[in-house]
């Protein structure tokens, strides 16, 4: 499965929601869909789903244009939005039964998939219960499910994780990463960044209905390498370790995690090289000096404004 | 075995039609109507037979207890009934949840029709819940099955047009204040159904009704109302899955098709009945309700989009020949804005036609009502138009389609009170005496003073001509921008982008 979003653009009056954006990507991955609050990203996901044309570019999935041909790529996305709409006097498995009915998925084969994907999505317990009691966390399970249904090879998943509690946000994790083994290419949304930086092996950056980044998260991040950040470990305090590191040139932070001290070096590996020199040279005895991963925090603040479209 | 044709059927089934009565059964809304229902029921019962005695001596408890009867459930089916399927509708539509079922296999009229199953089936549940009691009146005298079976089954069309009225005026997204409007509006279509309801099933028992159904005297009104109950309910069933169908589908010819069948059903049964009873009030009352439909359309016209995106491009046929149709019929102002006009254009046609081939004497014929009506639909035709040249010309292009329709009503209504007022401030001339040029901008005008018929109707034609040829480079470029999506691609006039809505 080949996502490819073509020169996306939809503009609602004036306002230029998604401006001119173009991103792909495949099966088995789960990419994250950055951007802060009315940067485009929900705009671009329905457009994707099929439910909004777009004012100009095109969405192909496998090839399948989902301007030209809506009935096909609908057959071929699972879109899950960022909320439940309530149905009173409605059950888990009758909502999903309903859905499965929705898809065309007949008699017994709808009953199996209906049980399956209950088992998948943790929900053959509770599937009884009326989906207006159940909480934030069950419910985007269901939503996960109806998603499901009709077995589709991507899953547009818009805010997934939001007003999840620790343990809800774990279990969406796992079945995410599951999914994803089962070789189904998945866009999602989030505003807990440390949650898609755990799940996400690639992301792609909004802002303003424009894109900013788009690639693996090494991509991205080797694409913006102003600051390095290190750990570096010493036999003498790390208090000590800190003041001597703040006297060296081109060390804009640091902090003690714990263990350590981490600094945030201006430049590139040189640069890191040449502070682990300076450190030696002034005969700090050096332990460890472990280079670590830039966080996708640091990128999205790195490369957003905050500003809206 | 069994099972299996079981399992066979259900998957038949409408899922919207599952799901609603699904909901239906575990809620407690109709338990609780039901239940009321019944004892409602037997109250009326109770009371009638306790009372018979005395009724019973002119034989007219049976019918007197049936009308009680009828109008119990009338109540329950149409003010409760239309008010629970249109207000979940009304909030599934706003809380988005219909956009949910537009990326499965279901299609708009699929959501609505199984609405109407739904409502359908708890209609049924209701009306037999009543049946005992209503066939128990029969034993009472007064009144014989023919009749009661009858007023029934003219009660349940009645209830299912009402539902089908209360999803179509569920079916728009809206605020609080508009959904508010909208839900009075309903009720006081409902109660004014509730109370003709009731008198006419009164006077239809009164008549001895059961004792005419041999006769073609019957059956040929009956099935002339029938027949346009249905129709109607076939509009609103159109109108209500058009409403409700994503904003860049080709949501128009479904509609325009059927108003296409409504004009020649219509037209058709009127031809009939005219030839029966040599009444041309019938040919008159055709023609104004086809102008007034064919205006309304217009209106709507005016909101639709102005430029055709890849959704609608790509549904374009290629064949030149199949494109003139297509324009007519598929989304789009000018197409609707066409046909609208075009089928005025016919309307009129096929009334003069009449008129002139009728074997009846034409002397019989001498209003002029129909000249007013005409007049009428001119001035609206005519602030459409202008009001779509005043949207190019001041608005952006990117602005809301519904904006048009907007101007319309804002141009209608400076129209008929800015001369009005300017003459009598300014030019200081009596309300009573102001001179009638003063009131043309006024399409009421015509039917408050007769006289101004000649000179209103000139006006408006010159209007409509001077307007009409403002509006023509705007036509043409869309008559030409209207190309399947392959020629439009290698078109570089056509670079415009589709607007919101």
């Amino acid at each position: 499965m080949l996502v490819r979003a073509v020169n996306l653009k939809k503009y609602f009056k004036t306002t230029k929601a998604v401006d001119d954006i173009s991103f792909a990507f495949s099966s088995g991955q789960i990419v994250g869909f950055v951007g802060p609050n009315g940067a485009g990203k929900t705009t671009t996901m329905r457009i994707m789903a099929t439910m909004d044309e777009p004012t100009d570019g095109d969405v192909f999935l496998n090839g399948i244009s989902v301007q030209q041909y809506p009935e096909q790529a609908r057959r071929m996305v699972g879109f899950m939005p960022d909320s439940l709409p309530e149905y009173r006097d409605v059950t888990i498995e009758d909502y999903l039964d309903f859905f499965a009915r929705a898809f065309g998925i007949r008699c017994n084969r709808r009953h199996q998939v209906v049980q399956g994907i209950m088992a998948f999505t943790n929900l053959t317990g509770i599937c009884t219960k009326y989906i207006n009691t159940l909480s934030k966390g069950m419910k985007q399970r269901v939503s996960l499910a109806r998603a499901l249904i009709h077995d589709p090879p991507m899953l547009i998943l818009d805010e997934p994780a939001a007003g999840l509690d620790p343990r809800a946000r774990i279990e969406l994790r796992e079945l995410l990463k599951a999914l994803a083994e089962q070789k189904k290419a998945i866009l999602v949304s989030s505003h807990i960044l440390s949650e898609l930086a755990e799940i996400c092996d690639s992301a792609i950056f909004i802002e303003k209905g424009r894109l900013l980044r788009a690639g693996s998260l090494d991509e991205i991040a080797g694409q913006d390498v102003v600051r390095s950040r290190v750990l570096i470990r010493a036999l003498c305090p790390d208090r000590e370790l800190q003041v001597k590191l703040l006297q060296i040139p081109g060390i804009c932070q640091t902090r003690l995690p714990g263990k350590g001290v981490e600094a945030d070096i201006e430049g590139d590996e040189k640069d890191s090289c040449a502070v682990l020199s300076q450190l030696v040279g002034w005969g700090v005895p050096v332990v460890e000096y472990k280079p670590l991963k830039v966080g996708l925090e640091d990128i999205f603040m790195n490369i957003t404004k905050g500003e809206l479209s | 075995m069994a099972v299996g044709v079981l399992d066979r059927l259900g998957d038949m089934a409408n899922p919207i039609a599952v799901k609603e009565m699904r909901q239906a059964v575990k809620g407690r809304i109709l338990t609780w109507m039901l239940v009321c229902f019944l004892m409602v029921q037997l109250v009326i019962m109770g009371i009638g037979m306790l009372t018979s005695e005395y009724s019973g001596a002119d034989y007219q408890g049976g019918r007197t207890l049936l009308s009680f009867l009828l109008l119990a459930l009338l109540v329950v089916c149409l003010l409760f009934l239309p008010a629970i399927f249109g207000l979940r509708l009304s909030s599934e539509r706003t809380e988005g949840r219909i956009d949910l079922l537009f990326i499965t296999d279901m299609s708009p009229y699929s959501v609505i029709w199984g609405k109407t199953l739904a409502a359908m089936g708890l209609t049924l549940l209701l009306f037999s819940a009543s049946m005992p009691f209503v066939t128990l009146t029969y034993l009472l005298r007064g009144v014989d099955l023919p009749s009661i079976f009858l007023m029934m089954g003219l009660n349940f069309v009645v209830v299912v047009l009402a539902i089908q009225a209360a999803l179509f005026l569920a079916c728009f997204p809206g605020g609080l204040i508009s959904r508010g409007i909208r839900f009075l509006f309903g009720l006081g279509g409902a109660f004014f159904l509730l109370s003709m309801m009731t008198s006419v099933s009164f006077a239809m028992l009164s008549s001895g009704i059961g004792s005419m159904l041999g006769t073609w005297d019957f059956w040929a009104p009956a099935l002339t109302v029938i027949g346009f109950l249905l129709l109607g309910m076939g509009l609103l069933f159109v109108l209500s899955a058009t409403a409700i169908s994503p904003a860049s589908a080709n949501r128009a010819p479904v509609v325009r098709l059927y108003l296409l069948l409504i004009w020649l059903c219509s037209s058709v049964c009127c031809l009939l009945w005219f030839l029966d009873m040599r009444d041309y009030g019938l040919l008159l009352a055709w023609l104004i309700c086809m102008l007034i439909l064919f205006s309304l359309c217009f209106m709507a016209s005016l909101a639709e989009r102005q430029s055709y995106g890849v959704r609608l491009r790509s549904k374009i046929p290629r064949n030149r020949l199949l494109r003139i149709p297509a324009f007519f019929l598929y989304s789009g102002a000018a197409g609707g804005i066409s046909f609208s006009a075009g089928m005025i254009a016919l309307t009129l046609g096929a009334f003069y036609l009449a008129l002139f081939f009728s074997p009846y004497p034409r002397w019989a014929f001498n209003d002029d009502v129909h000249l007013q009506v005409l007049t009428c639909c001119l001035y609206f035709i005519c602030y459409g138009l202008t009001a779509l040249m005043v949207r190019r010309l001041f608005f952006p292009p990117l602005s809301s389609n519904s904006m048009t329709v907007t101007i319309a009503l804002l141009l209608l209504a400076a129209g008929s009170l800015i001369p009005f007022l300017f003459a009598w401030v300014v030019f200081r001339y009596p309300v009573d005496r102001i001179p009638d040029i003063w009131y043309l901008g006024n399409p009421l005008i015509v039917f408050i003073e007769k006289r101004t018929l000649e000179m209103t109707l000139t006006f408006t034609q010159i209007w409509a001509a001077v307007i009409l040829g403002l509006n023509g480079p705007w036509f043409i470029r869309q008559i030409r921008n209207f190309k399947p999506l392959e020629e439009a691609a290698h078109d570089p006039a056509i670079s415009q982008p589709v607007e919101t809505e």
